[in-house]
């Protein structure tokens, strides 16, 4: 800490374009001024502008100043634009305090006198804060432009082929022997005339003839370190030969597990699931018929059993029934809760597909099923035709049922989750760091995730979302160096118990425990001399600087840099 | 990267996000707003969370327009429009407007990201928008969210005690020839709902649909949580009328029940709209200019990759704010390809 005599506080009056004007007069100007340490107080109407507030930098160069405190609203508002005018100001950007007095004072003391003790309080606590804060620097990690993608499906290739045009190199990694994922179980597009697998086949050929991606298939993962510009991923091959792969950015794209309901009576071979529907209309000549060549006349679909929420299976349907109505023959139902129509051109599919004669039955409650000579017998409580009563007002006698598959948080995403520290809530599907702000960016710097892991949707969202997280790794990667601040926690090793609370606690997988020392103090009786002292260390990079390890340390050892707790104690103190 | 830069039409969400986006990756962009501030239609939405966060992307959208008013690689020109373009991709020059004068920009590529227009409720007179009081939309609902920060009946200012939400209006309607789902609406009422309820518990919410249309990552969570309460009643029955009288704040229709399947008739003092997406008025004239082709319902598709114009957010059709944020950092990876790279 600095004495309050050796620093020279400048304070910014700001008065949020005149609502604060009635708190801070004259007299609370003259209050400021003659506080202990402050060299300077000027007033301006609005300095969450930035153009204001770099006029008012101008004074404090010349007021020689080497801390500022705000009077004003809240810190959000000046934050940004101060530290960046902090820097070219050759002033650390973290040598400056708000004190809030719209919100804490102006919003919510009504009395005057009341209301101008208490901001009288709030700035003279920052004030006498201020001698307190110390320069931050600023650190430089290197970001070489290579980026691992993990999962082979059609999300991995399209983020892989954008990064690796984007003059990125790309490590693809899948389990399978081969790329390309689930997307070649479909036939036909719901929305274009192109057919999958000759989409399919460019895609993967994009791939393969890339020369900024290697892929490397049949590998399982089995670790995960590092930080953003060194990440090192280590894999199991099918002959069991361990590697490690590196990488400054990590895309994680899983895809979600689809298991064909057949339990109960679902298992007859009358239920099929929607990818034996489409090998069948793949492999129909004009009509489609049974095993033993008897022409099937009727269909049905059979959707949103377990899966209520979810598009596909309304979309793979319309779209089915409208190939099966190209024989005239062939009577198709669809039976389901919703029409889910929330894709571009569905609406049209939809109409066109009832104009065509394909029948739309609607549900609350769940049919009931049987099996009448080999057919089999849907009872539904149409919710448009059911008139009065409890009855099962429709029965639909059927050659197949098309039952939707179950969509289901992948398996894999436990394992993932452990793997990399990507927390799994409850539903099972990963989350990103801050679903709103922070959409498909895990909670590690430089990991993203992308498609059927965060949850299921269609393909065209899911390469959507591919791409968006591509975007988010060519951001990072777009400099030679990415550059932080030094706004981070920082563990005392020689305080340090090796207790492993921070590393759990740590939400951004930032905190690792190693090899400290030779010696451990905690040993009194009986000295081991082979014994290696072990001390938590923070990874710079990975730090957001959010301070929960430093509320849990038990000994104390975790200082925030830009948060000290003689600050914090001087904040909440008297 | 020198030399490049990126002209952004709108400013809306879509807009704002890709200029942020494209900062980042260092290439420096200038946006022309036709309005008099930046963010576009997401900019009047209001907090709908009730116990919870509901998942509604309002304060994002406060969030990025703050901070691209702080980046200064985003040069923002608010009430200019573009007058015309010529050059080829790569190196365009472009026309605007502002203030009476005209500016020459040049661009290597351009981003239209122009989004949509709500639809007028009044072009369903049945519904009696802008003849009742007591009928509003959902959009005039959220901005009473916002300024008053509670639900009150435009009539007599009080707080109401029966609200219905009808869905699909200007959506999915072939009346008003609108072939199209307008995606957001669903869960945007459902929202609604649960803020009001959450705030008032005594307020009984309906909501009139056709179907439900499911939106991202939380809407199995929010239908259930919807399901659960007492007070919201989904009823799959879209009425055809509105009954009122000028004077009188009681609204009445008539729909078929569905638990017993009869008609019925119910009185509601606040009704409101779940309006959907429409195409922009003008979004010939921009179409015009830089020779976008447009689908069958009117929103722009995507032009040819060598173009060096490139859509984003709500004017490929409608979006809700989450996806139009997913939709223009795709966007912003295709014009780094489309540049050759970093």
């Amino acid at each position: 800490m600095t004495s309050s005599d050796d620093c020279r506080i400048a304070v910014f009056v700001d008065h949020c374009e005149g609502t604060l004007s009635h708190l801070l007069d004259g007299e609370m100007i003259e209050y400021i001024s003659g506080l202990p340490g402050v060299v300077s107080c000027d007033q301006d109407e609005n300095l969450s502008s930035p153009e204001r507030l770099e006029m008012l930098t101008g004074r404090l160069a010349k007021g020689r100043a080497d801390r500022v405190v705000i009077v004003g609203g809240s810190p959000r508002l000046y934050e940004k634009s101060f530290r960046r005018l902090g820097m070219t100001e050759g002033m650390n950007p973290y040598m400056f305090l708000v004190a809030n007095v719209r919100e804490q004072v102006a919003w919510t003391v009504h009395d005057r006198e009341r209301a101008k003790e208490k901001a009288k309080a709030i700035v003279a606590k920052r004030v006498r804060e201020a001698p307190f804060l110390t320069p931050i620097g600023r650190e430089k990690v290197k970001v070489p432009k290579n980026a691992v993608v993990i999962g082979g499906g059609m999300v991995g290739i399209r983020a892989a082929l954008m990064l690796a045009d984007a003059n990125i190199g790309v490590t693809l990694l899948t389990r399978a022997k081969d790329i390309g994922g689930k997307a070649i179980q479909l036939t036909h597009f719901y929305d274009r005339p192109d057919d999958v697998s000759s989409w399919f086949v460019k895609q993967v050929e994009g791939v393969k003839r890339h020369r900024n991606i290697e892929v490397k298939t049949s590998v399982e993962l089995k670790g995960f370190e590092g930080y953003l510009g060194d990440y090192r991923i280590n894999l199991q091959n099918s002959l069991g030969k361990r590697e490690v792969v590196k990488g400054s950015a990590v895309i994680l794209t899983a895809g979600c597990d689809v298991v064909p309901n057949t339990e109960g009576i679902f298992g007859h071979r009358c239920f099929i699931s929607p990818p034996q529907m489409e090998a069948m209309l793949r492999n129909a000549k004009k009509s489609l018929k049974d095993e033993k060549g008897n022409p099937i006349r009727t269909v049905s679909f059979l959707i949103d059993l377990v899966n209520e929420t979810i598009k596909i299976d309304s979309a793979n349907a319309v779209k089915n029934a409208l190939l099966l109505k190209k024989d005239p023959d062939c009577t198709v139902y669809v039976i389901c809760r919703d029409v889910k129509v929330s894709l571009d051109g569905m609406e049209k599919q939809y109409r066109e597909a009832r104009e065509k004669g394909v029948i739309f039955v609607k549900y609350n409650d769940t049919p009931r099923f049987s099996l009448v000579n080999g057919r089999v017998n849907v009872e539904v409580k149409e919710v448009s035709t059911r008139m009065g009563g409890d009855e099962y007002s429709l029965s639909i006698l059927s050659d197949l049922v098309v039952v939707s598959e179950k969509f289901a948080p992948p398996q894999d995403n436990e394992m993932l989750s452990s793997i990399l520290g990507i927390p799994l809530p409850e539903e099972g599907y990963l989350m990103e760091d801050n679903p709103q702000f922070t959409q498909m960016r895990a909670n590690r710097r430089g990991v993203f995730i992308a498609g059927g892991c965060r949850y299921p949707q269609t393909l065209d969202e899911a390469l959507v979302e591919a791409e968006a997280a591509a975007s988010g790794v060519t951001a990072l990667l777009s400099q030679e160096v990415y550059e932080f601040d030094l706004a981070i926690a920082e563990i005392d090793p020689e305080k340090c118990a090796a207790c492993l609370t921070c590393p759990r606690v740590c939400p951004h997988s930032a905190i690792v425990v190693e090899q400290y020392a030779e010696r451990n103090i905690y040993i009194t009786g009986g000295y081991k001399k082979d014994f290696k002292w072990r001390a938590a260390r923070v990874l710079p990079p990975q730090c957001y600087g959010c301070g929960i390890c430093v509320s849990s340390c038990p000994t104390k050892a975790i200082t925030l840099k830009h948060q000290t707790d003689a600050e914090i104690s001087l904040q909440v103190g008297p | 990267m020198r030399g490049r830069h990126i002209l952004i039409i709108g400013g809306g969400i879509a807009g704002v996000t890709a200029a942020l986006e494209l900062a980042e990756m260092g290439i420096p962009s200038t946006i022309v707003e036709r309005e008099n501030r930046l963010g576009g239609r997401a900019s009047v939405f209001a907090c709908k969370a009730s116990e919870k966060c509901n998942k509604c992307f309002a304060c994002v959208v406060d969030n990025q327009i703050q901070e691209v008013t702080r980046t200064p690689q985003v040069k923002i020109m608010t009430r200019t429009t573009l007058e015309g373009v010529s050059g080829k991709p790569g190196r365009f020059k472009a026309q605007v407007q502002s203030n009476g004068g005209k500016t020459l920009l040049e661009a290597s590529a351009l981003l239209v990201a122009t989004g949509v227009d709500f639809f007028d409720a009044r072009c369903k007179p049945e519904y009696g928008y802008g003849m009742f009081q007591n009928v509003i939309t959902a959009q005039d609902l959220d901005e009473m969210l916002r300024s008053t920060g509670g639900v009150y009946r435009p009539s007599d200012g009080k707080i109401p005690s029966k609200i219905a939400f009808f869905q699909c209006v200007g959506s999915r309607d072939e009346t008003i020839g609108h072939l199209w789902c307008s995606k957001v609406c669903c869960a945007y009422a459902l929202r609604f709902m649960k803020a009001i309820r959450h705030q008032n518990p005594e307020i009984q919410t309906s909501f009139f649909y056709i179907d439900i249309q499911p939106l991202g990552r939380s809407f199995q969570s929010l239908l259930q949580s919807c399901r659960q309460d007492e007070g919201m009643r989904l009823i799959r029955s879209l009425p055809s009328k509105i009954y009122g009288r000028r004077t009188s704040t009681d609204l009445r229709m008539r729909f078929i029940d569905p638990v017993s399947g009869e008609i019925v008739e119910e009185g509601f003092d606040l009704i409101v709209l779940s309006i959907g997406m429409t195409p922009r008025q003008d979004a010939d004239s921009i179409a015009q200019v830089l020779q976008i082709p447009k689908n069958e319902e009117g929103f722009y598709r995507s032009p040819p990759e060598n173009s060096g114009i490139f859509l984003s957010g709500a004017c490929k059709g409608p979006r809700d704010i989450a996806n139009s944020i997913i939709d223009t950092k795709s966007t912003a990876q295709k014009i780094i390809q489309y540049l050759g790279g970093m």
